[in-house]
Formats: C-alpha cells, sequence, structure tokens
C-alpha cells in the first residue's frame, strides 16, 4: 500500500521535474553566412550562442576574444582579429578569404564566471557528460551545492573556397592546439554522400576518452540531431549530413584549486561546417 | 520543460483520464484518432519562432483535458473525438518542435491510462481522478506560465557569456 507521505513526495518529483529548468548548457560557434564562397571574396561571420529558442548573437565585448585566425592552402596563417572590431560584438563581421581550398577559422576566448543552483549545475554536468566534476562532486558529497566554474570558448568553422578537392588539406586534419578541440579525421567537404565522418576529441593537447559530442543541425537545434560519446582514443563516428548547416560541440570540465570564485574550470568546444542548400 | 517525451505524455495523461469518463465505446475512435493525428502532425517541420507558441497550446490542451473530467455531463463521442483530435495536434507538435520519433513512442501508450482510470470511475472512485487531473491542470498552469514570468530564477538562460 502506498502512504499519503510517498505519494506526495512522488507528486513533488514529478511536479519538480516538470517546471524544472532545461539542463543544457549553451553552444557557441562560428557561423559563417555561407561555408561555400568563391574565390577572393568576403563572407560575413557571427558569432551565436545557445540552442533553440534560447539562441542568439554573441553580445559581449570584443576584448574576450584572445584569437580569431584562418589556416589556409599553403599552411597561411591570417589574422582576422582586427574584423571583430572593439566593444560588442553583436554584429556581422566581413572575413575574407583569398586563396581556394579549405578554410579552417578558429577562434578562443577568455573565461568568464558561472554559478549555477546545485540541482541545476549537477543536471547540467550529467547531461553534457562532464564526468570529472560529477566525480568529485560526488566525492565531496556537495552535489546540492551551488556549483561554481569559470568557462571558456573554442570554436573552429570549415569554410570551402572554390570548388572541392580531394587533395590533402592537414590543417583541417589534424590538432591545432586549442584546449580543447574536435578534430575531423577527413575533411567533411571531401567524403562522398553517406560517408561516415570521424572525429577525434582532444584535451590539453591528448586524446579526451568518454567526452559526449552533440551533431547539432543549426537550422533547427533546440535538441541534437545524434551524440556520442568519445571511445579510449578519444573517437566518435558520425554519418556525414550533405546539406545545411552543422555543428559538433563538446565539453569538458577539470577541477581548480585556488580560485575564489570557482571549483572548475570548463572549456566549451565546437566545430561547424556546412552544404549548399 | 522543453523537449523530450514529458510533455506530450503528460498531455496523453490528461487525455485519458478525460476519456475515462466519456462512452467506452467511443475508445475505438478516439484512441485511433490521438495517435494518427499525432504521428502525423509530427513529421511537420514548425518554424523555430514557433517553438513558445507550441509549447504553450501543449499546455493549454493538458489544462483542457484535465478539466473535462469536471463536466457535469459525460463527454459525448463528438467531444471525445475533438478533445482525441486537439490532443494529438498538440502531442505531435511539441515532438516536431523538440523532440524525437523516440519521444512520440515513449509518450502515446500513457493515453492508455484511461483503462485503470475508467476502471476506478465505474466503481465509484471517480473522485481520485479528479484530483489526479486537477493536479495535472496546475501543473500544466505553472508549465505554461513560469517561462514567461521575467527574471524566474532558474529560467534565465546560463552559459551565454
Amino acid at each position: 500500500m502506498i502512504s499519503r507521505r510517498h505519494m506526495a513526495g512522488a507528486l513533488v518529483a514529478i511536479t519538480a521535474s516538470v517546471l524544472g529548468p532545461a539542463a543544457r548548457a549553451h553552444d557557441f560557434w562560428v557561423q559563417p553566412l555561407q561555408f561555400w564562397i568563391p574565390p577572393k571574396s568576403a563572407v560575413p561571420v557571427t558569432l551565436q550562442v545557445g540552442h533553440g529558442p534560447a539562441r542568439e548573437r554573441w553580445d559581449v565585448d570584443a576584448a574576450r576574444v584572445t584569437l580569431f585566425r584562418s589556416l589556409g592552402p599553403g599552411e597561411r596563417v591570417t589574422n582576422h582579429r582586427a574584423a571583430l572590431g572593439k566593444g560588442i560584438m553583436d554584429g556581422d563581421h566581413q572575413i575574407v578569404l583569398v586563396a581556394p581550398g579549405t578554410h579552417m577559422l578558429v577562434l578562443e576566448t577568455s573565461h568568464a564566471q558561472s554559478t549555477l543552483p546545485g540541482p541545476r549545475f549537477t543536471a547540467y554536468l550529467k547531461d553534457e557528460g562532464l564526468t570529472p566534476a560529477l566525480a568529485v562532486r560526488r566525492r565531496d558529497r556537495s552535489e546540492g551545492q551551488p556549483g561554481r566554474e569559470i568557462y571558456s570558448r573554442r570554436a573552429k568553422s570549415i569554410v570551402q573556397v572554390g570548388p572541392a578537392s580531394n587533395k590533402p588539406q592537414p590543417w583541417v586534419t589534424r590538432p591545432l592546439g586549442l584546449t580543447l578541440e574536435i578534430v575531423p579525421e577527413v575533411n567533411p567537404y571531401a567524403v562522398g554522400a553517406d560517408g561516415v565522418l570521424p572525429v577525434r576529441v582532444f584535451y590539453q593537447g591528448k586524446p579526451l576518452a568518454g567526452a559526449t559530442v552533440k551533431l547539432n543541425n543549426l537550422a533547427a537545434d533546440a535538441r541534437p540531431v545524434v551524440s556520442y560519446r568519445t571511445d579510449a582514443n578519444g573517437r566518435a563516428v558520425f554519418k556525414t549530413p550533405r546539406k545545411g548547416a552543422w555543428q559538433l560541440n563538446v565539453l569538458w570540465t577539470r577541477p581548480i584549486a585556488g580560485n575564489p570564485d570557482a571549483d572548475f574550470d570548463t572549456t566549451f568546444s565546437s566545430l561547424t561546417f556546412g552544404f549548399r542548400p | 520543460m522543453r523537449g523530450g517525451a514529458l510533455p506530450p505524455a503528460l498531455l496523453a495523461v490528461a487525455l485519458g483520464l478525460a476519456l475515462a469518463f466519456a462512452p467506452r465505446r467511443t475508445l475505438k475512435f478516439t484512441l485511433p484518432t490521438f495517435a494518427i493525428v499525432a504521428a502525423l502532425v509530427s513529421l511537420w517541420r514548425p518554424p523555430p519562432a514557433w517553438i513558445d507558441a507550441i509549447f504553450l497550446g501543449c499546455w493549454i490542451g493538458v489544462i483542457a483535458c484535465a478539466t473535462c473530467v469536471y463536466l457535469p455531463a459525460r463527454l459525448g463521442p463528438r467531444g471525445a473525438v475533438g478533445l482525441s483530435a486537439m490532443a494529438g495536434v498538440f502531442a505531435g507538435a511539441v515532438i516536431a518542435a523538440a523532440g524525437s520519433p523516440v519521444d512520440l513512442v515513449k509518450a502515446l501508450p500513457w493515453v492508455f491510462v484511461c483503462a485503470p482510470a475508467a476502471w476506478i470511475v465505474a466503481h465509484r472512485r471517480g473522485v481520485a481522478i479528479k484530483v489526479g487531473a486537477g493536479w495535472l491542470a496546475a501543473v500544466a498552469v505553472l508549465a505554461a506560465t513560469v517561462p514567461f514570468a521575467a527574471g524566474t530564477p532558474g529560467y534565465e538562460a546560463d552559459h551565454m557569456q
């Protein structure tokens, strides 16, 4: 026989789950207006954050961006930091890409701080598969305590200038030294229809096992299309989309000590690419 | 509460409770109506800007179904089919907006709560169903209104910097 107390507890739990806030963290990415452009042309680029109804342009001060450049044919590095200007960056930024081939846009930011109520922080950690923080909070029995973290962003975007080719373009398929990055093992623009897109996730230069990588359709990004956990080699394998704009996203965190405002340092990393409509 | 199987499942439960007060013979029309309409609408691809309106419609649907158990007269066949079609539209729409086919499969069977609920009503314990329906309506009212309340703790977006 179910007691009234148990019944009341069940109702409270169900109500809380219904009314509880979304636990999903907010992705950040570089969004070119087109992913395929003619040579020697400019493409408007925006910086976006959020997902679904909470998606918006990243309206923070440009000083937060510590690096914004592209790597292109011939391993040529172009600094686009000046294109972001100064002040709040919620506008379009004109990026000029000259040489035909595949270009990789790379962006890094400095840290921001976040404090979330304990249950919401725990839900976010579970949703994003941030097992190091979950383990620490479980060990310390602090799962109900507010979650304090500093976090920063890493974002890459693949833009094709001119037609795609099968020539090796190693700046697309090798790690670029970001704290956390998604590295495609093949150029998505050179993969045929229904091909596979294996990616590897690197954290502090080493393959990261057990990270949750999500594939989002940027035309309908309220929920990921699919998500996989990386294997022991940091690898996850996706089926290559052939149309639309796509984002791969991953987060990782590590406990930190000595920071009066934070117990964890979290990195968000994304990789965007797209195909002609 | 956005996305997943829970909003359409609650709508299915509310419909099931309402159907418990309808003539049993209507079930052979209402249950297929609900399932077919939901499945068809879930194939729709709504504009992202519609998501708030779709979830609001879902919660209004829960309230409408839940309050039907308080009607002084029994729900008639036409009313039951209409209610099922309305619930199917919003269950399918929330799946289309922020769910997956798996969520639809998880949510729809909850309408079969109508079977035990009808048994309880037949044994003159319908007040228990009315209490449950009242709780569902209250949850739906909160779910519909809280996201629109400015600055509600827990609903402000996080990690936006």
